[in-house]
């Protein structure tokens, strides 16, 4: 018998290449101005879940956890958030890797969507009838790799320098001086400013406007050293049709809580549905949120900044001290006003107490409904503590309690500001469960004003500086500083008064070279496992190179910062 | 990212094999030699994510496996009520990446990669799998920031003035996740109209094969670990009740290193025992065959690894152990 065989091939280059029927890649989006508008919103969801969604420990870290601003309460002593800096801020920690990873993936993603812009022209026919939205886009584009390598270089120092999107693989990256990137940040952003929509013409409420892009303009002049060209940055903002609101406003004037006890304008600000509407000319950039929608994500709002009082346990007689986590109860009020805070961060003495001292009682920051202290045992079945105002050294047998729990978990300042009163959408059962859908901002207004303080006193006009600081003080009905009184640190004390849980604490000091002297002074942590300051040392005032990149540059030498 | 020049992965192998048969069939078995080279290799390589991705498919280098396999069969016993057969099987192989980025890198520490080794190699820092104990502290002999209950790293490299540890020179190749041998053993005895049977199989490790990485068991400062109770199995060292080889609660420690504890083991994995209704009292019910069994699978296993699995390695869960009871009739 015989067999006959034969074998015939392929051609091989035609058989693997593969047209795209059913995904998207570059090869074939960017064909309608939907297409663009889809990688530009795609750069907004990565700066939001990233950065602003909170649930994410370096999102803690970021807006001051183990500096000054805040510290873990519910593991003080512990990991995840900076308790160590010797132990947690290594080459091959978590954190350095964090903002590495995700600042360069905003990097390469705008390059791609830049370099999109770039090769399809105002002339093309992609853009006939919509010419005015390619300016736009590439604003935003260039507005987001600006913001991307602001974290970068205020964190990392010298980093690689991209403005072309990476196409094959590279590994022979190299630092380049931070000069060099500051110079595209300023270049990016003043690009943005001139090409993105003015105050009310954007086209849905969250997008980008010049505003927002002067605003970071002004900052990236201050790390400079430019104080007249950040001056006009700032000028560019509060002129552009921008104002603090001074009278209560809003969708919600009708629904103050009634366990707060009252309102204000600066209580309004931060009310669900109210950061969108036309009458507040105070939100600048606002960061959205959506329930029930894809892509809607989440704010951990009250699991972040809020005190885990319905941990506390029993009050002296032995009675559950605080009730509201059954939702039937009548004394539910507690769990839908505050819903289930984690004290993701607890914040130092210095936010505590400190910062409001000289005007504890006028300062309508500080207030009842503002800064809620007023924690009190609302047991009904236990008489002898009912509404009783919580004090663990007097109320308690001595040494029945750990205090350091009681203080750092249980029962502090709650800023309600982060919170939602009333207002929660997911796990009815438990008011929230320490999320909400308020809408955060990135940047308002009362920023604006302190950074042109912080201006105008590198610039040597303490007057002037005054004046910015009392614009947001008198709002706030705190007594005027005296312009003698304007120091670095007086403008540091006054953004965690008005912006605690909203600003980048981190970016603030680490561009001030300040994150070592102010954490050292005033980080509380009682047990941190670092010692004072957790342990922070000098060098820690840049990040490490993460190890991994170092590893994985295989054809370039990547130059560890000092000290590591 | 995409790679457009991805393309097939080409294997050259030479096989040499020798069937035999003795004894009227009472003893068979192979032997086999095997080396194959594969070019062009199709692997996911993490790249910096200064690149805006953290890997990236491409075919890479050069890798050589070799090795060789065994089996053995014989007929133990053969009576009339009585028959014993056995299997065992042997298989041995090694594994080196010949090549790598086009023969100009000799390795790449990001992922792991190293000309001359298995291409499943571990590198890091070398644990030296004790603690510094409370003596050792007080008497100065601990590095810098270094407490009792933490991990001894070893120095590799001394250099006077500078750090104690450093990336470049005190970290190595720690040793393979692959095996050093496999071999299994079969078992098939049957007497009268019962029938049993049973497997065992065994992968074995020593030297620089087959190491684990069991840091993950032990148990940390954090949540899960209090969750999954590990501190069980792993318990803390405490200065009133020193371990030698587990860290303290909050064991971070400036520099650390994988502990790396062998996988070897033996396993009785699949038994069956299974009886046959004699053909006489199932021919009245109309059937033509019935029999019973019960079997199991995974019901032993020998280690010395201390995680839940040796085969499963790392990860937290155990291997299933099941028992089923049947009746298999044929009509």
């Amino acid at each position: 018998m015989v067999v006959l065989v034969t074998m015939s091939s392929c051609d091989e280059d035609k058989l693997l290449n593969e047209t795209p029927l059913d995904f998207l890649t570059t090869s074939n989006l960017y064909r309608t101005p939907d297409d663009f508008e889809l990688a530009s919103l795609g750069l907004y969801e990565k700066a939001r879940d990233n950065f602003y969604a909170g649930s994410v420990n370096e999102n803690s870290i970021l807006k001051g956890s183990g500096s000054d601003f805040s510290y873990n309460g519910e593991n003080p002593a512990g990991t995840p958030f900076l308790s160590n800096y010797a132990t947690q801020l290594l080459p091959t920690s978590s954190i350095p890797l964090y903002f590495w990873t995700r600042g360069y993936q905003i990097v390469q993603f705008a390059n791609v969507l830049i370099a999109e812009l770039e090769a399809t022209p105002i002339e093309d026919e992609v853009w006939e009838g919509n010419e005015a939205q390619r300016a736009i886009l590439l604003g935003e584009a260039r507005f987001f790799r600006a913001f991307a390598y602001r974290m970068l270089v205020t964190i990392y120092g010298d980093v690689p320098y991209l403005d072309q999107p990476v196409k094959t693989v590279k590994t022979d990256f190299s630092r380049a001086d931070e000069d060099l990137i500051y110079d595209l940040i300023e270049s990016d952003f003043i690009f943005a400013s001139q090409n993105l929509p003015g105050r009310g013409d954007e086209s849905a409420p969250g997008r980008l406007t010049k505003a927002t892009a002067s605003h970071f303009l002004c900052e990236t002049y201050i790390a400079r050293n430019k104080f007249p060209e950040a001056i006009a940055a700032a000028n560019d903002v509060i002129d552009g049709g921008y104002s603090l609101m001074q009278a209560r406003f809003g969708t919600q004037l009708d629904n103050d809580d009634p366990l707060l006890g009252g309102g204000d304008v600066y209580y309004d600000l931060f009310r669900y549905g109210n950061q969108n509407l036309s009458e507040n000319t105070e939100g600048i950039w606002v960061i959205q949120f959506q329930n029930d929608v894809d892509g809607g994500s989440k704010y951990d709002g009250e699991r972040m900044w809020g005190n885990a009082y319905y941990r506390m346990g029993n009050d002296p007689d032995g009675k559950q001290a605080i009730v509201g986590d059954n939702p039937d109860a009548s004394s539910n009020i507690y769990l839908s006003t505050f819903s289930r805070p984690v004290a993701w961060n607890r914040s130092t003495n210095y936010v505590a107490y400190d910062i409001w001292r000289s005007d504890w009682n006028n300062d309508i920051r500080n207030a009842r409904h503002n800064m809620f202290r007023d924690w009190r045992y609302n047991n009904p079945d236990s008489p002898n503590w009912y509404g009783k105002k919580i004090d663990f050294v007097n109320d308690y047998p001595i040494g029945s309690r750990n205090l350091v729990r009681d203080t750092c978990q249980y029962i502090f300042p709650f800023p309600m500001k982060a919170a939602s009163p009333g207002i929660h959408f997911t796990d009815p059962n438990r008011s929230g469960g320490g999320t909400n859908h308020v809408d955060q901002y990135a940047v308002r207004l009362a920023e604006t004003y302190l950074l042109r303080a912080e201006a105008h006193l590198g610039n040597g006009e303490k007057e002037l500086a005054a004046a910015d600081i009392n614009v947001v003080r008198n709002r706030a009905k705190a007594t005027p500083v005296a312009s003698g009184d304007v120091t670095l640190d007086y403008i540091l004390d006054e953004r965690a008064r008005e912006l605690y849980t909203e600003e980048w604490r981190l970016i603030t000091l680490m561009r001030l070279n300040l994150l070592y002297d102010r954490t050292i002074m005033y980080l509380s942590n009682p047990v941190a496992a670092g010692g004072v300051g957790a342990g922070i040392q000098p060098y820690n005032n840049l990040f490490p190179i993460p190890q991994s990149e170092i590893d994985l540059n295989v054809n370039g030498e990547l130059i560890q910062n000092e000290g590591y | 990212m995409g790679n457009s020049e991805l393309t097939w992965e080409t294997t050259t192998s030479l096989n040499f094999g020798i069937d035999y048969i003795f004894l009227k069939n009472k003893i068979s078995g192979s032997i086999d030699y095997y080396n194959a080279n594969t070019k062009d290799v199709l692997v996911s390589r993490s790249i910096p994510n200064i690149t805006g991705f953290s890997s990236i498919l491409e075919n890479i280098g050069e890798v050589e496996n070799k090795g060789f396999e065994f089996s053995l069969s014989t007929v133990n016993v053969d009576t009339r009520d009585f028959k014993w057969q056995s299997t065992f099987n042997f298989s041995l192989n090694r594994n080196k990446l010949v090549k790598l980025y086009g023969g100009e890198t000799d390795f790449d520490i990001g992922n792991s990669w190293f000309t001359g080794k298995p291409i499943n190699s571990i590198y890091g820092y070398n644990n030296l799998g004790v603690v510094y104990s409370e003596e050792e502290f007080f008497k100065g002999e601990v590095p810098n920031g270094f407490y009792p209950g933490n991990f001894k790293i070893k120095d590799i490299q001394t250099n006077e003035g500078s750090a104690t540890y450093s990336p470049d020179e005190d970290r190595k190749i720690l040793g393979t996740s692959d095996p050093n041998f496999r071999f299994g053993i079969n078992n098939n005895l049957s007497y009268k109209n019962f029938n049993l049977s049973f497997f065992i199989n065994s992968i074995q490790g020593g030297g620089d094969f087959y190491k684990g990485e069991i840091s993950g068991f032990l148990a940390g400062g954090g949540d899960y670990s209090r969750r999954r109770n590990q501190s069980a199995i792993f318990p803390y060292w405490r200065p009133n009740a020193p371990t030698t080889d587990t860290h303290g609660m909050y064991w971070s420690q400036p520099v650390n290193g994988p502990l790396l504890k062998y996988r070897s083991f033996v396993r009785l994995q699949d038994v069956s025992l299974s009886y046959d209704i004699p053909s006489g009292l199932i021919n009245k019910l109309t059937l033509k065959e019935l029999s019973f069994y019960v079997s199991g699978k995974n019901l032993a296993t020998w280690t010395n690894w201390p995680g839940w699995d040796p085969e499963v390695g790392s990860s937290n869960s155990p291997v299933m152990r099941s028992f089923i009871l049947g009746i298999k009739a044929t009509f």
